[in-house]
């Protein structure tokens, strides 16, 4: 039973963080919602309206805007963080100057850092001192959670103790906290699943059908399964909602940024074009460099990501992109039922070279 | 009490409270597990115990003290479905109590003093299998073992620490001379003793047995697979250090069968830091902190190489009984890997990483833990629930998880690459790359000289690896041998086949006329094990 006299943090004023943080207030939890300037803070609490990301909309009166970050850990032993992927090994160095370890911290951004190739977890943990660490993931539209339609999200941590006390604190009349423990694969969805949206917002575009939609989705879930499984993860974790449930969402929302440039593209504007027409950041983009170089080291096939990337990054036009795809092997449909099946070969290969 | 002042010796009174509180744990563990499982009572593991003590006393010879072990077996075997709840607490209890009295060790210091000043004559001694008399008659034939055994880290900081607190050293295993040669270093060092769970193998001669009884070692049976047994020795570790004696155990579980620096920890042991941190915490102890110092040890040869890697190849994946006979039980093999120790100037290079606390964060000398930015954290911290310090499984694996992560970082950092496997390496991979349709096994049967690597070829693969290694080096990710610092490839392979000739008479990688070939490949695989895991691989081809 959740102590409603708790106060919870959160960090970063974006959209989802001001979501969560309505939602959390809404419950009667005091929040302390940390943003980056003394301006942003003061305005929000004079207007109890978050009006870049959220216009129109009275946030809970338990919220309190501070840009004082040790104020924020001191109250708080759940803190939600919120950042952009850019800013986040910046913000969360600032946060790890004022926690003690006894803190929860939790990310909800899906993102992945370029140069290191790390997820935002690990991140937290590389610039703070905390140890209880979790992320929150799945298909989870800011402007719809704020608009209290119904919904769920996956948090997942190895603490027992992290899963409990967010499930106690974020779960509401309106949205479900699900559990798991693979925190690698559910961060890898939540990056993964914003490259192939760009895809199916160019399939949107053409009015290809349902049944092209259908298998690029199906096929976009086996690459990043597949994937996710070479980096260690559960692929059945992809099942769940941080998986197919995200997936899907994105790759068929039009309030979906990544959705949208795949839309623009397909009808023909350029890259640069449809991110200047967003106005916002679509991370898939980065995500099918940072993807892709990644998959050719660890040799993994993702023909719809490196088709992206081509049509993208390498001035390979869509008819061509697409005839390749077309034309790719045809493999097993669900490849780790049929490994289960037949046994994977080189299971039983000892370590060193094979 | 200062932890340093209990050092290993324990009153009568001390040895008979861990005695008997560790009986007690023991029997309200399974009592616990009893409670919590539907499907679990006393009778059911007492019969696990009975079914895998019985097969294990059956597979094999028996010794004199298997005999009785077995004849206590059939006696509760009879007895415990035949007696109610209580009976079977109190045959539990016998059951606990007899592996307690062959787990515990007795620490003598007079020993300990002596045995240390000794070990550089003695060693070879004590590890040939020689009687005590034999032992006594070979004192003379001083081997320099002070000279050959490089201890290196932060072992100022070190020492003060153990003076604040109870530590518990996690060291890399390679050999069974490893418990020896650390010992040694330690008290070198003026290190404060450590006791340690020693395979049973060790106690299987006088000699060895005299001394691991009196360096305070206690009895470790792998062969023992049961979870009485088990929980047994997690709770004598436990009060062990709860009495802040300084623990040492090898965090691998076991020596490294492929020749890998370890690349997986064994959480058991590891856990009971936790739990003795928050018991010092809650019982107010003055100095309830518990310091990891992870320790790896790098040698040119590896005393039991031949047998570790048939091992690895034959039971990859798999725990298995551990073979008593190895190299390590003859004694021509043991003297010859002395010999080598000393006519190649050889050293085993003891490498003592920075204190960790239970939760992987770096130790500075003050005893305070400092997060990745060097930030003080207050360690308690981890360990309260609403302000007070308390225990809880799920989240402590969670802890000692990490820890095992930064040990293993450790480990990688601190592996120090020396000619043989450098030489190893390149020469494998050479090798490799003439079939490369060849999966592993097979190329692992490709020995001979009609397999050999041009010379020249050889040095151009060595001279790129040694430029990696020493990148390797500069970037804090690796250790180099001194000799492989600088020098060039052709005195690397050099020194690299004069260790081999010495010691494993050639066969790992020799010189002729068609070239550089190995004669048993599986040496050579073993060797070139110890710098997998760096990213070398792509590079070699």
């Amino acid at each position: 039973m959740a102590d409603m006299t708790e106060t919870v943090g959160i960090v970063g004023g974006g959209s989802f963080g001001s979501a969560l943080a309505d939602m959390i207030g809404t419950k009667g939890h005091p929040v302390l919602h940390w943003y980056r300037t003394a301006e942003g803070a003061e305005r929000f609490n004079a207007t109890r309206e978050n009006a870049k990301y959220l216009p129109g909309l009275t946030l809970s009166s338990n919220i309190t805007a501070t840009p004082d970050m040790d104020r924020v850990a001191r109250a708080s032993r759940l803190i939600i963080v919120s950042v952009p992927s850019m800013h986040f090994r910046e913000v969360a160095r600032k946060l790890g100057d004022s926690v003690d370890g006894s803190q929860i911290l939790v990310s909800t951004t899906k993102g992945i850092e370029a140069h290191s190739f790390k997820l935002m977890t690990e991140i937290l943990r590389e610039e703070t001192c905390c140890l209880k660490i979790g992320a929150l993931s799945g298909p989870n539209l800011a402007k719809e959670i704020a608009a209290k339609k119904p919904s769920g999200t996956v948090i997942a941590s190895r603490y027992d103790e992290v899963i409990r006390k967010v499930q106690d604190v974020v779960s509401g009349p309106y949205f479900r906290v699900y559990s798991n423990t693979d925190v690698y694969g559910v961060e890898l969805g939540g990056v993964l699943k914003n490259a192939y949206a760009i895809a199916t917002g160019l399939v949107a575009s053409l009015k290809m059908g349902d049944n092209t939609m259908g298998m690029l989705i199906t096929r976009a879930l086996a690459e990043m399964s597949r994937f996710a499984d070479k980096m260690g993860s559960n692929p059945l974790t992809f099942l769940g909602l941080a998986g197919v449930g995200d997936l899907i969402t994105t790759c068929t929302s039009p309030l979906s940024r990544n959705y949208r440039v795949g839309l623009m593209i397909g009808q023909g504007k350029t890259l640069e074009q449809a991110v200047a027409e967003i106005g916002e950041v679509a991370e898939g983009i980065n995500t099918i460099r940072i993807v892709k170089e990644k998959a050719a080291q660890l040799g993994v096939r993702m023909h719809i990501l490196e088709g992206l990337h081509s049509l993208l990054f390498e001035g390979k036009d869509l008819p061509t992109v697409l005839k390749q795809l077309m034309n790719v092997p045809q493999m097993e449909d669900v490849e780790f039922a049929y490994r289960a099946e037949k046994g994977a070969p080189g299971d039983r290969t000892p370590s060193g070279p094979a | 009490m200062n932890p340093s002042d209990i050092g290993l010796r324990l009153t009568r009174e001390q040895r008979e409270y861990v005695r008997s509180e560790v009986i007690r744990r023991t029997v309200e563990d399974h009592k616990e597990v009893c409670r919590r499982s539907k499907d679990l009572n006393l009778e059911i593991l007492i019969n696990d115990a009975v079914y895998q003590e019985q097969e294990r006393l059956r597979s094999g010879k028996q010794s004199a003290d298997d005999k009785r072990q077995a004849r206590f077996w059939a006696h509760v075997a009879r007895e415990f479905h035949q007696v109610d709840e209580a009976g079977r607490e109190r045959i539990l209890e016998s059951i606990a109590a007899m592996y307690m009295d062959e787990i515990m060790g007795y620490f003598n210091p007079v020993i300990h003093k002596f045995a240390a000043k000794i070990l550089p004559w003695g060693l070879k001694a004590l590890l040939a299998r020689f009687s005590p008399a034999s032992f006594l008659k070979y004192l003379g034939t001083r081997l320099n073992l002070e000279e050959n055994l490089v201890l290196t880290g932060p072992i100022d900081q070190i020492r003060e620490l153990a003076g604040k607190a109870t530590l518990l050293m996690t060291p890399t295993h390679v050999s069974n001379l490893d418990s020896v040669v650390i010992g040694l270093g330690l008290y070198q060092q003026r290190l404060p003793p450590f006791t340690y769970g020693a395979g049973l193998n060790l106690f299987s001669n006088p000699v060895t047995s005299f001394f691991m009884n009196n360096l305070g070692a206690y009895k470790v049976d792998r062969r023992k697979k049961n979870g009485i047994y088990k929980i047994a020795l997690k709770h004598y570790a436990t009060l062990s250090m709860e009495l802040g004696q300084h623990n040492l155990f090898f965090p691998g579980g076991t020596r490294s069968r492929s020749g890998e620096v370890e690349q997986k920890i064994k959480l058991g042991l590891l856990g009971c830091g936790v739990n003795v941190y928050v018991h010092n915490l809650k019982a107010g102890k003055p100095d309830p902190d518990i310091f990891v110092v992870p320790c790896t040890l790098s040698s040119a040869l590896v005393l039991e190489a031949r047998s570790l890697i048939e091992d690895h190849l034959k039971e990859t994946g798999k725990s298995r009984y551990i073979r008593v006979r190895s190299e390590y039980s003859r004694p021509m093999r043991v003297l010859n890997f002395w010999r080598d120790l000393q006519s190649m100037d050889s050293r085993i290079h003891m490498r003592l990483g920075e204190p960790l606390d239970l939760f992987g964060n770096r130790v500075d000398k003050d005893g305070v833990s400092r997060d990745a930015h060097g930030r003080p954290v207050d360690r308690r911290k981890y360990v309260e629930l609403d302000g007070v310090p308390a225990p809880d499984n799920q989240r402590d694996q969670e802890y000692t998880r990490e820890l095992g992560r930064s040990i293993l970082a450790a480990f990688r950092r601190d592996n120090m690459a020396m000619s043989t496997h450098a030489v190893a390496f390149a020469a494998f991979h050479a090798m490799r790359r003439r079939h490369p349709q060849y999966d592993l096994y097979r190329a692992l049967r490709t020995a001979g000289p009609e397999h050999a690597v041009p010379r020249a070829e050889l040095l151009a693969d060595l001279s790129r690896l040694l430029e990696r290694l020493r990148e390797l080096e500069n970037s804090g990710s690796l250790l180099l041998a001194p000799d492989l610092k600088t020098a060039a490839a052709g005195e690397v392979l050099a020194k690299a086949l004069e260790h081999f000739r010495s010691f494993h008479d050639g066969e790992a990688l020799r010189e002729g006329p068609e070239g550089i070939h190995s004669r048993n490949m599986k040496l050579l695989y073993y060797y070139r094990n110890r710098l997998a895991h760096y990213g070398l691989e792509t590079e070699q081809g």
